[in-house]
C-alpha cells in the first residue's frame, strides 16, 4: 500500500518535517500522561509505522522519503473548510517533494455548498481526487469531469463503542461494512466512485478481494466516533447564534481543544466538532497492505 | 386554531405500550414503529438493532400483535409505515431486514430507509413505497437531488439539527417532493447521520455518551503541531520543557489568575491574549461560583484599560439582570418554539409530516407540548434559529 499524510490545516503541512519521526526520542522523555493525546499519539504512530514499513509500503527507506501525498482539509467540520487561497499555498509547499494532492470535504449543509463549488470548479482543472464526506458532496462531485470521489470514513459508517458494554466483541455484525454487499459494490461502482475509506478497526476486508473491486484508504490512528453540528466548544463559547452553529462559527476550536474526565479512562477527545478516539496498534490485514493502490492515510496530528 | 389541527400531519412512532385507539381518536393520522424478530433479539440483544432503536421497549416483537395495529390503524384511514433505518447494513443484517421486508411490504403504507444496502436491495425488488430517513444526512438540496435521482422516495426525511430557512429553500426547491421534518430532538447531541456510537449498556436509565460528554467536558489549551521544537530548546530547563508539554487546563478561575500575575508583571500582549479568550468564555461560567464572580470584577476593574475587560465588565453587570436564556441546551422541548415550528411546517404543502422522535414513550405528555398559544418565539429556546 501507499502512505500519505493527512492534515487537517496548513500548520500542519507547515510543520510537517517536524512531525515525521524526527526528535522522537529526546521529545518522549519529557510527555507523560499529562501531555495532550496529539503528541503521544504522533511519537508512538510514527515509531508504529517506521517498523512496520517494509511490511506495508515494501520500502525501508525512512518514512520521509515514502510519503506519496498530502490529504488536505478537514473530514468533519464544513466551518473549516480551506479557502482555494489555502489550497494554493499547500500546492506550492509541497511541490518541491512531489506529493499528490488530495482535497478533503467535510460533510456540507447548504449553506457551504457557494464554496464547495468555488473548489471543485478550481480543482476540475486539474486531474483531482476529493474526499466526501455526504451524499450532497458526492451528488456535487459527480458533476465534474475531471474530479475523482473518494468515499470517506463517514460513509463507512462501523459501529464504534462508547463505552465498555456488554455487546461482545466477537459478534460479527460489528466487523462488516455494508461495502460486503454486492449490490452496494455495484451501487458505488456504477455513480464512478472506486475508493472507499475506513479506520483502523478489526473489520473483515474480504470483500477487498471480490468483484466489482474497491480500492481502500485506511485513516490511521485515530478513529470518528461522532461529529455534530451542536459542537461542544463552539458552545462552551460565545455564540450568538442560537443551539446550533450556523453560517458563522467563531472557530474557536482552532485554538483550543476539549477533554473529557476520565479521558484516560474512555480514551475519547474532542478535536474541533468530533469525538475522536485514539488507536495506534497497527495489525492490518493482508488484504488491505498487499494491494498495491490501497492508501495508509496517516492523520499525523489533529 | 385547536389542537387537533397542529395534530393533522403529526407522525407518531409507536410501540407495544402505545394506546393507539386513543391516538387515533385524538385524530393522529400518521404512525411508524420498529420491529424485531425473536431470532434476532436471542442472538444479538435489541442494543444491536436493525432500526436505530437500542431499546427493547421501543420495539414491536410480537408479530400478531402489530399485525392487529395495522389493521386497527387501517380500519380509521389512517396510514403506517415500518423502520428499517440502521445507519448500516452489512450482509447479515441485511438477511434479517430482507425477512421483516418480506413480512411487512404488503400491509404498510412505506418503508423508512437509512442505508445504501437496504435502498438497493428495496429497489432491486420494485417496490415503489421507499422513504428516505433522516440518518442519509440529507442536509442539501444537492443531497436530496441524490436521494430523489437515486431511489425516488415518496418521502424524504430530513435530519432534525437544521434551519428553518435551509428546511424552506429545500422544500421549495423541490415541490414534487414530499417532506417530513422534526419538531425537536431528543437528547441527541451528535449529528444523528454523523454518530457511530454504539451505546452498549444504553437503558432510558443511564447516560448515553451525549449526556456525559456534555457534562465532563473540560476546554483545554490547543496542542501545538510544532511541540518537538521544546524538547530541542536550549534554554528552558527540562522540568520547564516537561511542564511546556503538559495539557494546559482553560478554565475562568486559572485564567483570572493568570491576569492577576500578569498585571503584576505589566505584561500588556499576554493580558490582551488571555482577556480575549476570556472574553470568549460562555458568561455563564463567570456565574458558577460567588469566588470566581467576585474575583472577575475584580480583575476586570484593574484592567479595565484594556478594551476586553472593559466589555467583560459590562457584560457582567448587565447579565445581572437578565434571566437566564437556555442557548447552551442542544434540545429543549420548549412550547413556544414547537408551535411556532409547526405553524412554518403547515405554510409549505409539501412538508407532509412532522414529528415528535419519541416511539411510545412519553407520547401523552409530549403531545400536550401541542397546544396553541400566543407567545413571542424564542430562537434561543429553540432547536430552530428562524
Amino acid at each position: 500500500m501507499k502512505l500519505y499524510i493527512k492534515a487537517n490545516n496548513k500548520k500542519i503541512v507547515k510543520n510537517l518535517d517536524l512531525l515525521l519521526p524526527k526528535y522522537n526520542t529526546k521529545t518522549a522523555t519529557f510527555l507523560d500522561n499529562n501531555s495532550p493525546i496529539e503528541y503521544i499519539t504522533n511519537l508512538e504512530s510514527a515509531n508504529i509505522l517506521d517498523n512496520q514499513k517494509e511490511k506495508l509500503f515494501f520500502d525501508n527507506r525512512e518514512l520521509k522519503n515514502i510519503i506519496n501525498g498530502i490529504y488536505f482539509g478537514n473530514s468533519s467540520c464544513e466551518h473549516l473548510m480551506p479557502t482555494i487561497k489555502d489550497i494554493v499555498e499547500v500546492k506550492e509547499m509541497i511541490k518541491p517533494k512531489k506529493y499528490n494532492f488530495v482535497f478533503v470535504f467535510a460533510p456540507l449543509s447548504e449553506f457551504s455548498f457557494p464554496k464547495a463549488i468555488e473548489i471543485l470548479e478550481y480543482l476540475n482543472n486539474f486531474s483531482s481526487e476529493v474526499v466526501v464526506n455526504d451524499f450532497g458532496t458526492l451528488n456535487l462531485a459527480l458533476k465534474y469531469k475531471n474530479i475523482k470521489p473518494i468515499l470517506g470514513t463517514n460513509f463507512t459508517k462501523s459501529i464504534k463503542k462508547a463505552f465498555d458494554s456488554n455487546i461482545q466483541d466477537d459478534i460479527d455484525i460489528l466487523h462488516h461494512l455494508e461495502f460486503e454487499v454486492k449490490e452496494v459494490r455495484e451501487f458505488y461502482k456504477g455513480l464512478g466512485v472506486g475508493r472507499i475509506s475506513c479506520e483502523n478497526l478489526n473489520i473483515d476486508t474480504a470483500f477487498l478481494k471480490q468483484s466489482p473491486y474497491l480500492y481502500l484508504d485506511l485513516y490511521y490512528p485515530y478513529i470518528y466516533i461522532s461529529n455534530s453540528k451542536a459542537c461542544q466548544i463552539a458552545t462552551n463559547f460565545k455564540n450568538e447564534d442560537g443551539t446550533f452553529v450556523n453560517d458563522d462559527c467563531h472557530k474557536y476550536c482552532t485554538q483550543v481543544s476539549c477533554d473529557f474526565k476520565n479521558s484516560k479512562i474512555y480514551n475519547f477527545y474532542q478535536r474541533y466538532n468530533t469525538i475522536y478516539k485514539p488507536n495506534t496498534p497497527l495489525e492490518l490485514d493482508a488484504n488491505i497492505y498487499k494491494g498495491k493502490k490501497n492508501r495508509l492515510i496517516w492523520e499525523i496530528f489533529l | 386554531m385547536n389542537q387537533n389541527h397542529y395534530f393533522k400531519n403529526l407522525i407518531v412512532g409507536i410501540d407495544e405500550t402505545t394506546d393507539i385507539q386513543s391516538l387515533l381518536n385524538q385524530g393522529i393520522k400518521q404512525f411508524y414503529f420498529g420491529y424485531l424478530p425473536c431470532e434476532f433479539i436471542e442472538k444479538y440483544d435489541s442494543k444491536l438493532s436493525l432500526n436505530r432503536r437500542n431499546n427493547i421497549k421501543e420495539q414491536f416483537t410480537n408479530i400478531d400483535k402489530i399485525f392487529s395495529v395495522i389493521e386497527t390503524i387501517h380500519k380509521k384511514d389512517a396510514i403506517i409505515y415500518l423502520t428499517l433505518n440502521h445507519i448500516t447494513s452489512n450482509q447479515t443484517m441485511l438477511e434479517y431486514s430482507k425477512k421483516i421486508y418480506l413480512l411487512f411490504k404488503n400491509k404498510v403504507d412505506g418503508i423508512i430507509v437509512s442505508n445504501i444496502t437496504i435502498a438497493t436491495y428495496l429497489l432491486n425488488d420494485g417496490y415503489k413505497k421507499m422513504v428516505t430517513s433522516n440518518l442519509f444526512g440529507s442536509y442539501s438540496t444537492q443531497s436530496i437531488e441524490f436521494l430523489i435521482n437515486q431511489f425516488n422516495p415518496i418521502k424524504v426525511i430530513l435530519p432534525r439539527d437544521m434551519r428553518l430557512s435551509d428546511i424552506e429553500k429545500i422544500v421549495k426547491g423541490f415541490p414534487d417532493t414530499n417532506f417530513e421534518c422534526f419538531l425537536f430532538g431528543d437528547g441527541c447531541r451528535f449529528s444523528e447521520s454523523f454518530c457511530f456510537i454504539d451505546q452498549g449498556d444504553y437503558n432510558l436509565e443511564t447516560p448515553t455518551l451525549c449526556s456525559y460528554a456534555s457534562t465532563n467536558y473540560q476546554i483545554v489549551q490547543k496542542a501545538n503541531p510544532s511541540f518537538k521544537m521544546v524538547a530541542k530548546d536550549g534554554v528552558l530547563d527540562d522540568e520547564e520543557k516537561k511542564q511546556q508539554l503538559q495539557i494546559e487546563k482553560i478554565d475562568v478561575d486559572s485564567l483570572l489568575d493568570k491576569l492577576i500575575v500578569l498585571s503584576n508583571n505589566f505584561d500588556s500582549k499576554k493580558i490582551a491574549y488571555t482577556l480575549d479568550i476570556l472574553s470568549r468564555i460562555d458568561i455563564e461560567e463567570f456565574y458558577k461560583d460567588n469566588i470566581i464572580y467576585a474575583k472577575a470584577k475584580i480583575v476586570f476593574k484593574i484592567l479595565e484599560q484594556f478594551p476586553n475587560a472593559s466589555k467583560l465588565l459590562v457584560y457582567l453587570k448587565e447579565k445581572e439582570f437578565i434571566e437566564e436564556n437556555g442557548y447552551k441546551q442542544y434540545h429543549r422541548t420548549n412550547e413556544l418554539s414547537i408551535q411556532k415550528t409547526i405553524e412554518f411546517f403547515l405554510q409549505s404543502p409539501n412538508i407532509v409530516s412532522y414529528k415528535i422522535p419519541a416511539r411510545g414513550r412519553n407520547i401523552t405528555n409530549m403531545l400536550n407540548l401541542l397546544k396553541p398559544i400566543n407567545i413571542e418565539y424564542n430562537y434561543k429556546q429553540s432547536m430552530y434559529k428562524l
